[in-house]
């Protein structure tokens, strides 16, 4: 669905974006990670046409960004991560807003309109002030104004900042469904790994410019470490027959068993080591934090706040 | 066209809907058309029922000074009010202080030799005159010509009556001589068109300048919804959208357009329907009614390129309304808004040519009050719409480098 190559993003002497190539495929959700600064704004920025590129050649939904333009704007949609609307006007008079400007008029208008309404579950609330919505109605209403024309790319900037857990939840069930009924190509960018863990198909972590992992989300957490054992202390005589399993390594009060042919045998030996030397367990997690110890692996765990952007 | 309608609906809606703005642009303008027609009606009118009030001790005593009295308490725009001749200078300074009498008149000890003998010239003065320095120059020197007019009446009188004889001689007739003092001169006023005069009064020449000054205003509304638009991205979300950005300042010019119309509507069916209602004159709206529409597009076109102007230069919606509001008063008081023109210094009066809210109210003026017709404004539409050309290349040059 998009193909970027040697794209290159300056402003003056700063690099936003250092000659990334990337693919992101078609009807996939894609989770867009990296720290504060990495570039993540500016790609889909350059994505959107709202900013210009340096160098490098965009194409989306098989149009080139130099040549057309008009054509990829008129099959995208975006979710700013800010509340991208007129808080005066009510719901249905901002759907109807940009719905013309959209290019929507008459039935079809209406029909899209009743669409969008319907996905973000707004129907008791269209004739009030946006700017009097609940934060959780407000984010789904910048939802529903990005899917109004029917885009076959949409990219969500943060989409759920600020909503309590329901609204969230909400949120991502109706990304997952526009996705799987609508075909919509979404790349989704957020903060909150555990949320792109749980809605993308594939992932990008994006740092300092440049691509540091792409890949499918199933494929990345099934390699290495699949279990986590969160121990209550750590005796280090009674724990050192742990050294003799293959795929299992102490880290502190964690201890992590590797995917292979031995997990389950390993997962025994474990349990059974902690229950003979009385080590209470925490709690065992699968999967848990994988994604979020790979992005700090990649990304490191320095602050990036007051660096340069 | 659907799109146009539509950005110009979301416009006005919003205009609508932001209570503050809508104060500001309608309310305001009438409130005060109102307050200032009525409250310096009296200053306009030719006979008028203004009385400045005046407190006068006779410290001479004397018939002559008791004479003088009742003549200036017959001067039709003087109501006096005479104190005991006990009152000490510090209860009359407490008076006027504290009172609604702004002015003292004290005949001294010497007046009644001073209007007696021709010949006289005593050290004290026969009239002293107190003011509240609160009080404008221009009154205090219009109550002292009448006092000195009046004086100078008396004083022919006495000389006549004593030299009856000379005058018999030469065949003057005194007392008209004497009763013509001040009477002589005939006011007339100018206008450029003759056909269909009018007689200025406090609104029409008060509404010109604060529906000027009024219009200026929308920088309000203007910088508070675009710069609204600028922080929550809905500006990037129509970035994103194929809608170019001359199509949204087209959208924003003509919907604040109407709403600078609606007001100009507002501010002169106010002058022309309810201040008569309140007892003061309507507002004659001259004999040129294309002059008048053409002269109130070429301000609103100006005062919306103004607004958009300084949003884009301003970088958030505070500095937008700060600077705005600043600007927009000091241009006023440079053009003539607040203080007429021609009390001004020379320097003053040429820094006004440069005051797009003077230009403005000449224009109104030129068709309210001096009658004028589409021609007589012709100088004034060019000057705003071509610095409103101006401020909106600048504008669509900086929405083009900062938000598009």
């Amino acid at each position: 669905m998009i193909q970027l190559e040697n794209l290159i993003k300056k402003y003056d002497d700063v690099v936003a974006i250092s000659n990334v190539n990337l693919s992101i495929r078609k009807g996939v959700i894609t989770g867009l990670l990296g720290p504060n600064g990495a570039g993540k704004t500016t790609l889909v920025s350059i994505l959107t046409g709202i900013s210009k590129k340096t160098a490098g050649r965009v194409n989306v939904g098989g149009m080139d960004l130099d040549s057309n333009p008009d054509g990829i704007k008129s099959i995208t949609g975006i979710v700013p991560q800010t509340l991208a609307f007129y808080p005066l006007l009510t719901a249905y008079e901002n759907l109807e807003y940009f719905g013309v400007l959209y290019g929507l008029q008459g039935a079809r208008l209406r029909r899209r309109i009743d669409f969008a309404v319907e996905v973000a579950s707004l129907q008791s609330f269209l004739n009030r002030r946006s700017g009097r919505l609940s934060g959780g109605m407000q984010r789904r209403l910048n939802l529903a104004i990005g899917l109004l024309h029917d885009p076959h790319m949409l990219y969500l900037d943060e989409p759920t900042v600020g909503v309590d857990v329901q609204s969230r939840m909400f949120m991502l069930e109706m990304i997952r469904k526009i996705n799987e009924e609508q075909k919509t190509t979404i790349l989704y960018t957020s903060h909150y790994i555990s949320e792109i863990q749980q809605i993308a198909d594939d992932i990008v972590i994006i740092d300092n410019g440049s691509i540091v992992l792409k890949g499918e989300m199933e494929k990345l957490l099934s390699a290495g470490r699949a279990l986590v054992v969160n121990i209550e202390h750590a005796d280090e005589e009674a724990l050192a027959p742990l050294a003799g399993l293959t795929g299992v390594v102490r880290e502190k009060n964690s201890i992590y068993i590797d995917r292979d042919g031995l997990l389950f045998s390993n997962l025994i030996a474990v349990v059974s080591l902690l229950e003979k030397c009385g080590i209470d367990m925490v709690n065992i997690h699968y999967n848990a934090n994988k994604l979020e110890e790979l992005y700090l692996k990649l990304t490191s765990d320095r602050l990036r706040d007051g660096e340069p952007q | 066209m659907i799109r146009f309608y539509y950005i110009i609906k979301k416009e006005a809606l919003e205009i609508a809907r932001d209570y503050p703005s809508f104060l500001v642009l309608i309310v305001m303008p009438v409130v005060f058309i109102l307050v200032m027609s009525l409250s310096m009606q009296a200053l306009f009118q030719s006979h008028s029922r203004f009385k400045i009030r005046i407190y006068a001790i006779n410290s001479d005593g004397g018939p002559r000074s008791k004479n003088f009295i009742d003549r200036v308490r017959s001067i039709n725009n003087l109501s006096l009010k005479e104190l005991d001749a006990s009152t000490s200078p510090d209860e009359l300074a407490g008076l006027i202080i504290d009172s609604d009498y702004r002015f003292a008149i004290i005949l001294n000890k010497t007046f009644s030799r001073y209007v007696n003998d021709l010949n006289s010239s005593p050290a004290m003065k026969p009239v002293s005159m107190l003011c509240d320095p609160a009080m404008q120059a221009m009154a205090y020197q219009a109550l002292k010509n009448q006092i000195e007019m009046e004086l100078a009446r008396m004083r022919m009188d006495i000389f006549f009556a004593k030299n009856a004889e000379i005058t018999r001689n030469i065949g003057l007739n005194a007392k008209t001589l004497v009763d013509s003092i001040g009477e002589v001169v005939v006011t007339d006023y100018v206008y450029k068109n003759k056909t269909d005069s009018i007689t200025p009064n406090a609104t029409q020449q008060s509404v010109p300048a604060w529906l000027v000054f009024s219009m200026y205003f929308l920088v309000f509304p203007i910088s508070t919804i675009f710069h609204t638009e600028k922080a929550s991205g809905t500006i990037q979300r129509l970035r994103s959208i194929n809608v170019g950005g001359g199509s949204l300042i087209a959208g924003k010019i003509t919907a604040y357009y109407i709403i600078s119309m609606i007001q100009v509507a507002a501010m002169l069916c106010v002058g022309r329907y309810v201040v008569p209602l309140l007892g003061g004159d309507g507002i004659h709206l001259g004999s040129s009614h294309a002059g008048l529409f053409i002269i109130a597009t070429c301000v609103s076109v100006n005062a919306i390129s103004y607004g958009l102007f300084l949003s884009l230069l301003s970088k958030n919606v505070h500095v937008a309304s700060g600077a705005g509001a600043v600007l927009t008063i000091i241009l006023a008081a440079i053009g003539g808004i607040m203080v007429p023109k021609f009390v001004m210094p020379e320097m003053m009066q040429k820094l006004a040519g440069f005051s797009p809210l003077g230009w403005g109210m000449e224009g109104f003026l030129d068709i309210i009050l001096r009658n004028g017709s589409v021609a007589d404004v012709l100088p004034e539409c060019c000057l705003l719409t071509g610095t409103a050309g101006v401020m909106l290349a600048l504008t669509a040059m900086m929405l083009k480098r900062k938000v598009m």
